[in-house]
């Protein structure tokens, strides 16, 4: 049964096998991530090198657990390997008769799925950790192993974690692994080492004998030779005569027929082509692939890679949530758990039901969170949340309160207030925040949308909360 | 012990003109003449002289300033890592700063290329050149010329020091004189108070370099230009395309560079330090090295400066003559007046040795403080050696003197200058088949 003669298949590439929903992810396919995630199997149609490795990495970087977790198989028309894209992707077919045998893996990963505990948490750090940590255990892996990868920024990927990360910022999985570490969620043993670039942190270097003068790789060798008669030494172009290939000493003229009996050749020199200087020793350098600044070896960040191996605490972590998440969330000073603000929302349409007022719930999307974190650093994150927070505490009522669904998404209640002015309230705040931000992270954009909700008494809070966040999950 | 004072005193009471000329002949012909008396005159000519001709220094020295010539420090040698940065320090002090400075590591064996690099990278040389085998002083110095680019060439020993207007005062001499060809500098011994042989060299280089060179440069005779502190003419080191094989090519390079017309120079007050042989041993190993290469090279490789053809030279002659009969003959000379006085005052000879101390003594002593006034240059005070000087004659007299002779007999019967493992074999060889 070839892929293209496959009569599972319909015109979408989606299709339904021995109970599980397939969608044949192909080069031209029109589907966002978001529809994906309604499969419980993606197959890749890896056709194209460039695509599959484009593909399962975007796949396996979405946020959404529903997508990274998700069973994704190559579906090839030919056997070429890559480890590490072997090892994000859950295994390779060759044609769809052989669906069959990945039925079990597929039916294992789902179970293990469904025993992953997701929850949101406002730590950009705290949701790639759930991910890598949850992504390898729900693929009976306890051990995370760097694998060497041609087309990484720092040359080796972590199975689960690199793939969050774009090319530029693909360092950064070592702040995370370090911070995994320091939780006691994974411990660490010795890999290998490697080293980046000093000015960029790039790994793909390569290395170049230069003129340690001017850096130039354009030279030419010459021997040099020592005449043990009378101990005259120098290059052996000054031997050579224009006749034949015969050597005579430039000091004693004499004839140099024999190596080790007449003559030896001590030494090399090299000369630079570009800057005639001459020199014994290249030196070496290392030019960085993206940056293109020549580093020299000594000044080369040299990084200990670690292979990491999932704690007790890990695993409790992946089954029953990150402890640290709900802390994290607590210390933000003025916002509360949205576990109480679903309980306050159901509160205030009580409230509601009795004194005749309107309230809202208003929802603030920041979409470029990633980016953000990215360019504020983890050291300033919380920083900036704190400010956030501040100012939208300073734009609504004492009594309204906020809370955090995610890192890129919050919550806060407007009560006793019409409509045209919460609304004003909101759109006020997505200004300000904006400049807020963009005060405080020069040359970044925020992205921010923003949701409201007007309470009704006749529906039952959660309902109402469900539609205002679930496009923003 | 009274009684040989009492027939000491009267031994001396005893003694004649004539007697006295009879038993102490050797001293008073060959040694108070040509080490005091002669000496003592030059000096003092040179320098009545040299305040007649001051005008001539301070035109040299305004041509020289006026040149402003690139020179080429090259220093070859092996294994010398740990004295390179003490070398690049002193060099770098220089009130004279157009240089560069070529090392040749001659197949070190321990972390010289390490530092040399590390020197090179810095900067702080021009070229470190590196030869993975062995090749001799030598090659390792002709290397460095090939890659010299100054106008004059300095050849200094990685383990020296200098004053910080020693490469200035060297290269001047060479404004003085177009004929001048190459330029000696002044060496003394910076370990002099390590122990009693370095004190002894101390004083020994103070005589035959910083004083003997004064003379001879003066007499026109200058033989041997230091390998510690010696500048050149890179167009007579080019002529002669630089050393052959040692050991003993100072002396050697020296004589070529005579050879070819050009006149030699001693630059007093161009000081160097170095260490010197701290142990009898070590000192022996050296000076039967140095003492070699005078019948190596002057006797047997140079004696056709002696021929009388058409490039006969009068003051190259005498060079050599004077050389030889003082280093050579006169101590062959120094047996037979031993002999001499063994069996033809054989009752007297405890009398004429205690005389003869007594007399080189009371020498020593008036040279080494008379002549001290026509040191520019000291680096230690005179009053350290005094206590020291009784013992000059037992080092110079009997020890220097009996190595040399050794030497010379070794060198004579045995060519065993060829099998110095100072030089490797595979050249030696080569240079004891045409009598190099």
């Amino acid at each position: 049964m070839s892929i293209q003669n496959d009569n599972l298949l319909n015109n979408e590439g989606e299709f339904q096998y021995k109970g599980h929903s397939f969608y044949i992810l192909y080069p031209n396919s029109t589907k966002t991530i978001e529809q994906l995630t309604e499969y419980e199997v993606i197959l890749i149609f890896a056709s194209h090198p460039e695509f599959a490795s484009f593909t399962i990495r975007k796949l396996r970087g979405y946020k959404d657990p529903q997508m990274y977790l998700k069973p994704i198989y190559f579906l090839k028309p030919s056997n070429d390997s890559n480890n590490y894209l072997n090892t994000i992707s859950d295994g390779t077919i060759y044609n769809l008769s052989q669906l069959d045998a990945l039925i079990p893996s597929i039916e294992e990963i789902l179970t293990t799925n469904s025993k992953v505990y997701i929850n949101n948490t406002i730590s950009y750090e705290s949701e790639l950790i759930m991910k890598m940590l949850s992504f390898n255990f729900t693929r009976g892996r306890k051990q995370i192993n760097p694998i060497p990868y041609m087309l990484s920024a720092i040359n080796f990927c972590y199975p689960g974690l690199s793939s969050s990360f774009g090319y530029t910022e693909e360092n950064k999985v070592f702040e995370i692994l370090d911070l995994a570490e320091s939780e006691g969620l994974i411990s660490s043993s010795f890999y290998d080492k490697t080293h980046y670039c000093s000015k960029c942190n790039n790994g793909a270097l390569y290395y170049r004998s230069v003129c340690p003068k001017c850096s130039s790789s354009n030279s030419e060798t010459e021997d040099i030779v020592h005449h043990f008669r009378c101990g005259y030494v120098g290059p052996i172009s000054d031997y050579k005569n224009e006749i034949d290939d015969s050597l005579f000493c430039p000091k004693c003229n004499k004839n140099l027929r024999h190596i080790g009996v007449d003559y030896d050749k001590p030494s090399a020199l090299h000369t630079c082509n570009s800057c005639s200087n001459k020199f014994q020793d290249f030196e070496v350098k290392a030019k960085c692939m993206n940056c293109e600044y020549d580093n020299e070896i000594e000044y080369l960040i040299e990084k200990e890679i670690k292979k990491y191996t999932i704690t007790n605490k890990g695993e409790s972590a992946i089954l029953y949530g990150y402890v640290a998440m709900q802390k994290e969330i607590e210390e933000i000073i003025g916002t509360v758990k949205f576990e109480l603000f679903n309980k306050m929302t159901k509160f205030e349409i009580e409230r509601m039901k009795y004194s005749k007022h309107q309230s809202f719930v208003a929802l603030l999307n920041l979409k470029n969170t990633n980016e953000l974190i990215t360019k504020v650093g983890r050291s300033h994150q919380r920083e900036l949340i704190k400010d956030i927070i501040m100012t939208v505490r300073n734009s609504i009522k004492p009594f309204d309160i906020i809370s955090f669904r995610s890192l890129s998404t919050f919550v806060f209640s407007i009560n006793e207030e019409n409509e045209e002015t919460a609304l004003k309230t909101v759109y006020e705040l997505s200004n300000l925040l904006n400049f807020l931000i963009t005060d405080n992270v020069p040359d970044f954009d925020a992205k921010f949308e923003f949701d409201f909700l007007v309470l009704n008494t006749h529906e039952h809070y959660k309902k109402q909360l469900d539609r205002l966040i679930q496009n923003y999950e | 012990m009274f009684e040989f004072i009492e027939e000491f005193i009267a031994f001396i009471r005893s003694l004649t003109v004539e007697h006295f000329v009879r038993l102490f002949w050797f001293f008073i012909f060959f040694e108070m003449i040509r080490y005091i008396i002669l000496e003592f005159v030059i000096l003092l000519t040179n320098t009545i002289t040299n305040k007649l001709k001051a005008k001539d220094f301070t035109e040299a020295e305004r041509l020289f300033r006026f040149d402003n010539p690139f020179l080429s420090i090259i220093v070859p040698g092996k294994n010398e890592g740990e004295n390179l940065f003490k070398l690049i320090n002193s060099l770098k002090e220089q009130t004279y700063t157009n240089f560069e400075i070529i090392v040749v590591d001659d197949g070190s064996d321990d972390e010289t290329p390490t530092i040399g690099r590390k020197l090179e990278k810095l900067g702080l040389i021009k070229h470190f050149i590196r030869n993975e085998i062995r090749g001799g002083k030598a090659s390792a110095a002709n290397l460095a010329l090939r890659f010299a680019k100054g106008k004059y060439v300095i050849h200094l020993d990685a383990d020296c020091s200098f004053d910080n207007d020693a490469i200035e005062k060297i290269i001047i001499p060479f404004y003085l004189d177009d004929r001048i060809g190459a330029v000696g500098g002044n060496v003394a011994v910076r370990n002099y108070k390590e122990s009693l042989v370095t004190t002894m060299q101390a004083i020994e280089y103070y005589d035959t370099i910083s004083i003997s060179r004064i003379v001879s440069s003066k007499l026109g005779i200058y033989r041997v230009i230091s390998g510690a502190f010696g500048a050149f003419k890179k167009e007579a080191l080019d002529s002669i395309k630089g050393w052959d094989i040692g050991p003993g090519l100072d002396g050697d390079l020296t004589v070529k560079i005579r050879k070819l017309g050009y006149k030699i120079e001693f630059a007093a007050e161009a000081m160097c330090l170095t260490n010197a042989p701290n142990t009898l041993k070590k000192l022996t190993k050296q000076r039967l090295r140095w003492d070699k290469s005078l019948v190596r090279f002057r006797m047997r490789k140079h004696k056709n400066i002696f021929y009388p053809n058409k490039s006969f030279n009068f003051s190259n002659f005498i060079s050599l003559f004077e050389n030889i009969t003082y280093g050579f003959v006169l101590n062959i000379k120094w047996v037979f007046y031993v002999v001499d006085m063994w069996f033809n005052n054989a009752s007297q000879i405890e009398f004429i040795f205690v005389t003869n101390v007594i007399l080189y003594t009371v020498a020593n002593y008036f040279k080494f403080i008379v002549f001290s006034l026509f040191r520019t240059r000291k680096n230690a005070p005179i009053s350290y050696f005094l206590i020291y000087i009784p013992a000059v004659v037992f080092y110079f007299g009997y020890y220097l003197r009996s190595v040399r002779i050794f030497a010379h007999f070794q060198e004579i019967f045995f060519k065993t200058s060829y099998n110095d493992p100072w030089n490797p074999k595979k050249t030696s060889r080569f240079a004891k088949d045409n009598n190099m």
